[in-house]
């Protein structure tokens, strides 16, 4: 078990913020980070090529019931949604979109809030719908930390301010340089 | 909102198998709860005693959970890069058989099914085809038998079949026809399927040859480990030597203690060839 579990979902104009967040974290990072990334249901390949350019720590798209383990950073596969398990695993799922999503910001956040409660960090970044509110509130519910990427800073901020509007008082509002600050502190 | 725990869960799976026989205690959890969870505040029921309540009384309930817990959602078509490289590659060897016996376990949702009684149409294959659909749940056997399909789902295998075939002009529709406002799949291609209720987790099929096709993609995502290993031996018993076992793409059989006993047959694709 890791003593955090770092979730970051993000959607239109998020890809080039992921980028500066794995630019910025060492390759050693305590923590396993998980991505849940709006993204083309019919390309398989290629993104996980095109994150690891920029990222220090090894980025991997999860199979089904894999162990979950620190120092890696786990990509949501295309048309799948990805649940992350009591058990320290992952789970994939091929059930009906979620905000027309799949794979779904809330699905992922909702079930490591459950799963893993006070040790989560969820991290909503830019995105155009609403994907990703409801699954802070349950990180928050169970004692989850809960950031947003201030919607000022965000190229598309519709999916920060829905997130604020649903959890109301969420953690931090930070910009990308904040949340970098944030992580590298919290690497221990 | 309702929210289940996980004892909630086992308690709620370990009821519902001792009243009703419908085993759900080896399913992967945290998809088991949210399921769950949706359906107690779409039937607006508080909690899993009265859920376990009213499904004792209302069959029609049954029904109802067990279409909602099996998960009919994935598409025709779906991955049109492996159906590709199956039209490619597999159909050339299901070819060379005189009878080819295929088994599709565990249906819940139409989709693989129907998307490989096309590629066997078009191909030419399906006269010498003895397709075997299994389920333990008659309701998912009987909406598969039906052929009924819905708009939305339709659009959907519409855009993975223009993307199958490379070709924007190419149109699945003529594999449909609307009956009483209702789209319904060419019961012509289905009446080459013999539906089949067992759950082949604690059963084994009787007096059937073995099969050169066992086509299971990402049913077994909703079990836990030892469940799949259950179904897994199972259907390694029932497959033919040479014959294919097809997963899922992001599904991994790695764990299985006959895996060495299997050969992969391409890098990218979850395709399996039972050695000789």
């Amino acid at each position: 078990m890791a003593s955090k579990y770092i979730i970051i979902g993000g959607s239109a104009g998020s890809f080039q913020t992921v980028l500066q967040i794995l630019n910025n974290i060492p390759k050693d990072y305590k923590h396993p980070i998980m991505l849940c990334l709006h993204r083309l249901k019919h390309v398989r390949g290629g993104f996980v090529e095109a994150l690891s350019i920029k990222s220090k720590i090894k980025v991997i798209e999860p199979e089904d019931k894999i162990l979950i383990t620190s120092s890696k950073v786990y990509l949501a596969p295309a048309n799948y949604h990805m649940y992350l398990e009591v058990s320290n695993t992952i789970a994939l799922s091929t059930e009906e979109p979620v905000n027309h999503s799949r794979p779904s910001i809330d699905i992922t956040f909702a079930s490591a809030a459950y799963a893993f409660q006070g040790k989560v960090v969820g991290i909503l970044l830019s995105g155009a719908n609403k994907d990703g509110a409801a699954g802070l509130k349950e990180i928050k519910h169970y004692g989850g930390t809960v950031i947003i990427q201030d919607p000022k800073e965000a190229s598309v901020p519709v999916m920060p301010n829905a997130a604020i509007q649903e959890v109301g008082n969420p953690d931090y509002i930070y910009t990308i340089e904040q949340i970098i600050d944030y992580l590298n502190s919290i690497n221990f | 909102m309702v929210r289940i725990t996980t004892y909630d869960l086992k308690t709620f799976t370990t009821h519902l198998k001792e009243t009703l026989g419908i085993d759900l205690t080896e399913y992967a959890q945290s998809i088991m709860r949210r399921r769950l969870e949706v359906f107690l505040n779409k039937w607006n029921v508080s909690d899993i005693e009265s859920l376990l309540m009213k499904l004792k009384d209302s069959p029609g309930l049954q029904n109802k959970f067990i279409e909602h817990i099996s998960v009919d959602t994935t598409e025709m078509f779906r991955d049109p890069g492996f159906w590709r490289f199956f039209n490619k590659s597999i159909i050339k060897q299901l070819d060379k058989l005189r009878k080819i016996n295929i088994l599709v376990p565990f249906i819940t949702s139409d989709d693989e099914l129907y998307t490989l009684l096309v590629m066997l149409y078009e191909n030419d294959l399906l006269d010498r085809s003895k397709i075997i659909a299994t389920s333990p749940y008659e309701i998912n056997l009987l909406k598969t038998a039906s052929g009924l399909y819905t708009k939305k789902k339709l659009e959907i295998a519409k855009e993975n079949y223009k993307r199958y075939k490379q070709n924007d002009q190419a149109d699945i529709s003529s594999y449909f026809q609307i009956i009483n406002s209702e789209i319904q799949f060419s019961t012509k291609l289905i009446n080459h399927t013999k539906f089949l209720k067992t759950d082949l987790i604690t059963n084994y099929l009787e007096e059937i040859d073995p099969f050169n096709l066992i086509l299971f993609r990402n049913r077994m995502i909703y079990f836990n480990l030892n469940l799949q290993n259950k179904m897994l031996e199972i259907l390694y018993y029932h497959l033919a030597k040479n014959g294919y076992l097809i997963i899922g793409y992001k599904e991994n059989i790695s764990n299985f203690v006959l895996y060495d006993k299997l050969n992969k047959v391409d890098k990218n694709e979850k395709i399996y060839i039972k050695k000789r």
